[in-house]
């Protein structure tokens, strides 16, 4: 029953995430062996299992992303400065995939769910089983490191 | 002074999938953005039921085997061994063929379901496309086969859902650790008329019946054919057996 009822939520989360229809259908499976291989830890409650598997997903979706970095995709430049219109321009699911690559994945995934997800800090905190207060945390982590990227990348 | 609207979240949009009410409604009914959206996702979750699911449920059952005999780790040994057992036991077939003595089964060892009917006082075993009336009584006998717990529902051509075992429950029921359990108390069908398609999901843990219950109610609003053509809702990790009746008039 989990893979019909949230697979088509995972599916298209990580067409999202992927954009390529091939690596996302493969990580949404993997995303459902895992859940599988971890049944006696699954959380009983719908809304519970949702961002458990929720969890599982985002975090195999950014390793992806990570583990391909080095490919050729389509990907949005860094900005050469910083700029309150690049907070907004960091909802372009191609520049946070850009950034997803240089930034350790404790400030990145907070950064996919706040950004690109528009999760509030509290559903991300609920995803991701943290406080509310290392959510804020990381993503204060992931705004610094992309600042420090653009101003990098326009040296 | 312009307010910026605030619309739901990723996994408030996700949430609403497949839920009759969530208290999210208010802000669909005046964010078309949100309300568009929303639609989109429930088409393309039904794209990946009537197309994905069936594709790549059989994948996932290959590939967990295949981690198993490699050894690949993110298994624990219990789980392991369900998945592995399902993925032998449920080569995704959707069709069983029913043994000597009438039972279902999915594989040779697994687990069995055999329903019987009672009409007056004629006792007869009920077999795939069997022709039942208003007013028989069905009963079930399974073999647990080592599967904990059982949930029984059907849809019938009405496009109504119903929880046969437990009666009316909202959960799986544990089974006795036997060879034969015959289910306490009988069903008597109602006057729908048509298909109707019996499930039993034999399972490890409990199998949660609203959300199996909102499964069958979108096969059902998908016709008569798709009742009979039947699908496969089981995760790997358990077993479904599946029966379809003909309901006829007396």
């Amino acid at each position: 029953m989990l893979y019909a009822e949230f697979g088509p939520v995972i599916h298209a989360r990580c067409r999202r995430m992927l954009a390529d229809a091939a690596q996302a259908e493969d990580a949404m499976q993997e995303t459902f062996i895992r859940v599988l291989g971890h049944l006696d830890t699954a959380p009983e409650r719908r809304d519970e299992a949702l961002r458990w598997i929720y969890r599982i997903a985002t975090n195999l979706c950014l390793n992806h992303l990570r583990d391909h970095k080095g490919r050729e995709r389509p990907a949005a430049e860094l900005p050469e400065a910083w700029s309150a219109s690049d907070e907004a321009r960091i909802a372009d699911r191609d520049l946070l995939a850009n950034l997803v690559t240089r930034i350790p994945p404790r400030f990145s995934g907070p950064g996919w769910l706040y950004h690109v997800d528009g999760l509030e800090l509290d559903e991300i905190a609920e995803v991701l089983g943290v406080s509310r207060r290392t959510v804020a945390s990381r993503l204060a982590g992931f705004t610094a490191r992309a600042r420090k990227l653009a101003g990098r990348s326009a040296s | 002074m312009s307010v910026a609207v605030k619309h739901l979240s990723a996994l408030q949009i996700d949430r609403l999938l497949g839920r009759a009410a969530s208290g999210d409604e208010p802000h669909l009914a005046h964010c078309p953005d949100c309300s568009r959206m929303v639609d989109e996702r429930r088409a393309v979750a039904a794209a990946f039921r009537a197309n994905v699911l069936p594709r790549t449920l059989p994948v996932i059952r290959a590939r967990i085997e295949r981690r198993r005999r490699t050894g690949i780790l993110g298994f624990g040994a219990g789980t392991l061994a369900v998945a592995a057992a399902a993925v032998l036991l449920v080569p995704a077939v959707l069709h069983h063929g029913p043994t000597e003595d009438g039972a279902l089964v999915a594989a040779k060892g697994g687990p069995t379901l055999r329903v019987v009917a009672r009409r007056g006082e004629s006792i007869f075993p009920v077999v795939p496309g069997a022709a039942l009336q208003q007013g028989d009584r069905i009963r079930f006998v399974v073999e647990p086969a080592g599967y904990r717990y059982l949930l029984i529902a059907s849809i019938d051509g009405a496009g109504k859902a119903t929880v046969f075992h437990p009666w009316d429950g909202s959960r799986s029921a544990p089974l006795p650790q036997v060879a034969r359990f015959e289910i306490p108390d009988s069903i008597e069908l109602d006057s729908a008329r048509g298909p109707e398609r019996l499930f039993a999901i034999f399972s490890r843990t409990p199998v949660a019946a609203p959300g199996l219950k909102s499964q069958l109610r979108d096969i059902g609003t998908r016709g008569h054919a798709a009742i009979r053509a039947g699908i496969d809702l089981a995760d790997p990790d358990q077993v479904q057996l599946s029966l379809l009746i003909e309901k006829v008039s007396p």
